[in-house]
């Protein structure tokens, strides 16, 4: 399960690439690199 | 009780096995399955099972006609990455010629997650590339449209 964490950080998920973070930020409307 | 869902493209279709779960109201077990067409070899990937919420459902088919409007207006529209919440599969919608709204075509690339590496632990995808039709799309936008109209009437649940 992915969760949005308070500092845009997803979390709770392992071994995120940047280009599935990059996605699930487009997708959900928040900055994963903040 | 598995209810299936197919999208049809030119090479491929990918079908959408859906489950309730017991645990909970907003999201369904799911297998995604990429199976190319028969003439093109025999082949089929099924993604590791996973779960897809009921909002991930109703963005799918809001990402399908948003594409499609854009087309009109903008035919080498190319639309983000759609991935839903858990990752079990990854589409994006390409260029293609549409006329009307139930008139013309599009590519469309499809992942599925088809499980981790064994090194890193990084998830795999593999997919394909091809041509959909208005038309097989909505049929397969019609179906979803049908599902989560029975799955509100059953669980109280909006899509939204």
């Amino acid at each position: 399960m992915v969760i949005e964490g308070a500092d845009g950080i997803v979390t709770g998920m392992l071994n995120l690439t940047r280009h599935e973070l990059n996605n699930l930020g487009r997708n959900y409307g928040f900055a994963p690199h903040p | 009780m598995v209810q299936k869902y197919v999208l049809e493209t030119e090479g491929y279709r990918i079908c959408f096995a859906l489950q309730e779960t017991q645990a909970a109201k907003e999201s369904a077990d799911v297998v995604v399955e990429l199976i190319l067409d028969r003439t093109l070899g025999d082949v089929s990937v099924q993604s590791v099972p996973t779960l897809i919420t009921v909002r991930d459902l109703s963005r799918l088919m809001a990402y399908f006609e948003e594409h499609i409007a854009r087309l009109q207006q903008h035919p080498d529209s190319e639309s983000y990455v759609f991935v839903p919440l858990e990752l079990g599969f990854q589409v994006q919608a390409l260029a293609g010629e549409v006329q009307a709204e139930d008139d013309g075509e599009f590519s469309v690339r499809f992942f599925v997650n088809v499980g981790e590496s064994s090194q890193a632990g990084h998830r795999v995808y593999m997919g394909g590339e091809s041509v959909v039709t208005l038309k097989n799309l909505r049929v397969f936008l019609a179906s979803l449209h049908g599902a989560l109209a029975a799955w509100s009437r059953t669980h109280g649940v909006s899509p939204v």
